[in-house]
């Protein structure tokens, strides 16, 4: 992979999958016989957490807690673009950089891209049922009332991160927001949606390691071993023996709780259902979920 | 008196506070530190980074706020002010990123740590963004444990075959929901901005000394949310060794790294680090992220601390040391 584009965007609104697809991707990327530790996805692939601050201060040299939030967002695409720069100069360019990330797609306050496009290969987009993010996302924060979350996915200013914590700040906008910032982005984006991923996870990860330029994207055996080595009853133990250090601290449940689809007509009440199409109703039916939320 | 002594005097024309005073000297400085023509970037730079460059001895840093410093040789630094950055600002990255620098010219290593004392003995804290090494300083200060230094400590590798000998040089910094945990008292805001939260603090106690003998390097790290192995009032202690200590060391201890590879060079540092972990006692500790049992954790660090001391350090894993 010569040239300076070497990011591939793992992108999401929070709780759509997108730990679940970058186990995925590493257990394709070590095509190992045992599966990749969940806790130890870096032994497998170059990857970053586009809002870590241990990986923001080790790049960029200057620390993030002297910074605003406004003045590391503002150098974050300098710290991507040298983290390419620096994996090219150290010969690692055998496959792409994987950078997760939950921001929506927009600019930085100094009104340059958070995304750069010059060294973007792709972004991989999960989407997933916003009713379902909502339930989620409820049980990730401890906070299992619902209402918090299904107002967290309806607000513009909706972030996470931030100030003494361990995550830069990140921007969210809502729901509708975050999705058509993505699928707009001005690089390729390949949307993947959850429930398809669910349904057929060793075709959707051959198309997203074909999207990717991957070596062995048609090779079924290794796809379909990788799908086994990241199946949720794996996850789900290997979280109970060792923990893992991306479960929200206020979380009763484990991070990889439940992971199905439609979950939300066992949680939200119809009031709640209701606001979430009110206010994303338009996005859903582009991404056919408004059938699912209604039926 | 010899723990006066600071491996190099600054004459600044701008305050840089009160626990960086014992460096300042009005004449015959070392290192003279004046307002000038800074460029926005160095002619043919040997290596650069997202925020630096370094060329034949010099080193530019151009920060977010738009503070950019020049340190050149070891013994001269000018500095310029941009887009409203205020001397706060300046003070800041100052006493971090340009002083780590201007340490790493004059053949020094800086630490990212901060630490507490006890008499001539130094115990440094270091690990990842946010892990509570400010906060468990300050609120050792409150146990007997005198805080020394926040965000950087100066080491002079040239003594290691004896001692580690470091330095400090700045008031301590916290996120204000540390303030209360760390048993502190606000002094006010680190930046003049609603949008920096760190505030200035002060603890308890601290050192006089501006130097002392570095005895412990302790690694501060959090358990994964969820290990049923552990429970709330666990700890982890584990001495660290061979590579693996020195990766830790490399990774979590070392003032801006990426420009310091550039100033002294990869292998330098790394022999550094390697004597430097031949001298020190190297610990990893792991404690649980729950601010409800901070302070209890921070009994324990006490007690582990007078074992280092007495050389009685026990690795443990459930219970306390």
């Amino acid at each position: 992979m010569a040239g300076q584009r070497r990011i591939a965007w793992l992108a999401s609104y929070p709780r759509s999958g997108n730990t679940w697809t970058r186990l995925l991707l590493a257990n394709f990327l070590s095509a190992a016989a045992e599966p990749v530790d969940i806790n130890d996805i870096g032994s497998a692939m170059s990857s970053a957490l586009y809002h870590g601050r241990p990986w923001f201060d080790g790049v960029a040299g200057i620390s993030s807690s002297d910074c605003t939030e406004d003045e590391a967002e503002s150098l974050r695409p300098a710290v991507v673009r040298f983290w390419a720069q620096e994996a090219k100069r150290e010969g690692r360019e055998e496959t792409p950089l994987f950078c997760k990330s939950h921001e929506a797609c927009r600019d930085t306050p100094a009104g340059e891209p958070l995304f750069p496009d010059d060294v973007t290969v792709g972004a991989v987009y999960l989407i997933r049922n916003p009713l379902d993010v909502a339930v989620s996302w409820a049980f990730y924060l401890g906070d299992e009332g619902f209402a918090d979350s299904v107002a967290y996915l309806n607000a513009w200013k909706s972030y996470l991160g931030g100030s003494g914590n361990h995550e830069l700040r990140q921007r969210l906008f809502d729901w509708s927001g975050h999705v058509e910032s993505w699928t707009g982005a001005p690089f390729p984006v390949l949307a993947v949606r959850y429930e398809d991923l669910l349904a057929d996870t060793a075709g959707w990860l051959g198309k997203i390691a074909s999207f990717l330029r991957l070596d062995g994207a048609s090779d079924r055996r290794r796809l379909e071993r990788a799908v086994a080595h990241s199946a949720f009853a794996r996850l789900q133990e290997n979280e109970d023996r060792e923990g893992f250090h991306m479960r929200s601290p206020h979380s009763r449940t484990p991070f990889f709780r439940s992971g199905v689809a439609g979950d939300w007509r066992r949680h939200l009440s119809a009031a709640q259902v209701g606001d979430v199409l009110a206010a994303h109703g338009a996005t859903m039916d582009r991404f056919g979920y408004s059938c699912r939320a209604t039926g | 008196m010899a723990e006066q002594q600071v491996p190099f005097t600054i004459d600044a024309d701008f305050d840089l506070g009160e626990a960086a005073a014992l460096w300042c000297r009005a004449h015959g400085a070392d290192v003279v530190v004046r307002r000038g023509a800074v460029p926005l970037s160095l002619p043919r730079p040997e290596s650069q980074g997202v925020a630096w460059q370094h060329a034949a001895g010099r080193t530019l840093i151009l920060t977010p706020c738009g503070a950019r410093f020049l340190v050149e040789g070891g013994s001269a630094m000018r500095y310029a002010l941009d887009g409203g950055a205020s001397l706060a600002d300046l003070r800041l990255f100052f006493l971090g990123t340009a002083l780590s620098v201007l340490a790493a010219q004059r053949g020094l290593l800086p630490l990212k740590a901060s630490a507490v004392a006890n008499g001539e003995d130094v115990h440094a804290f270091v690990g990842m963004p946010t892990r509570g090494k400010s906060a468990s300083a300050a609120a050792l200060a409150a146990r007997g444990y005198p805080f020394f230094a926040d965000d950087l400590l100066i080491l002079d590798p040239t003594g290691l075959d004896t001692e580690a000998r470091c330095y400090r040089c700045d008031d301590l910094k916290v996120w204000p929901k540390a303030l209360e945990l760390a048993d502190c008292e606000k002094v006010g805001p680190v930046r003049p901005t609603s949008k920096y939260r760190k505030l200035y603090a002060v603890p308890r106690q601290r050192a006089a000394r501006v130097s002392g003998r570095l005895r412990t390097i302790v690694y501060l790290a959090s358990f994964k949310k969820g290990d049923t192995s552990v429970d709330r009032h666990s700890m982890h202690l584990e001495r660290l060794s061979g590579s693996k200590k020195v990766e830790k060391v490399v990774r979590a201890a070392i003032h801006s790294r990426p420009i310091m590879i550039a100033v002294v060079g990869r292998r330098p540092l790394f022999q550094w680090v390697m004597a430097l972990s031949r001298r020190v006692e190297m610990l990893r500790l792991t404690r649980p992220e729950i601010p409800a049992v901070f302070g209890a954790g921070v009994n324990r660090i006490a007690a582990l601390l007078s074992a280092a001391e007495s050389g009685a350090v026990q690795t443990c894993k459930g219970a306390a040391p």
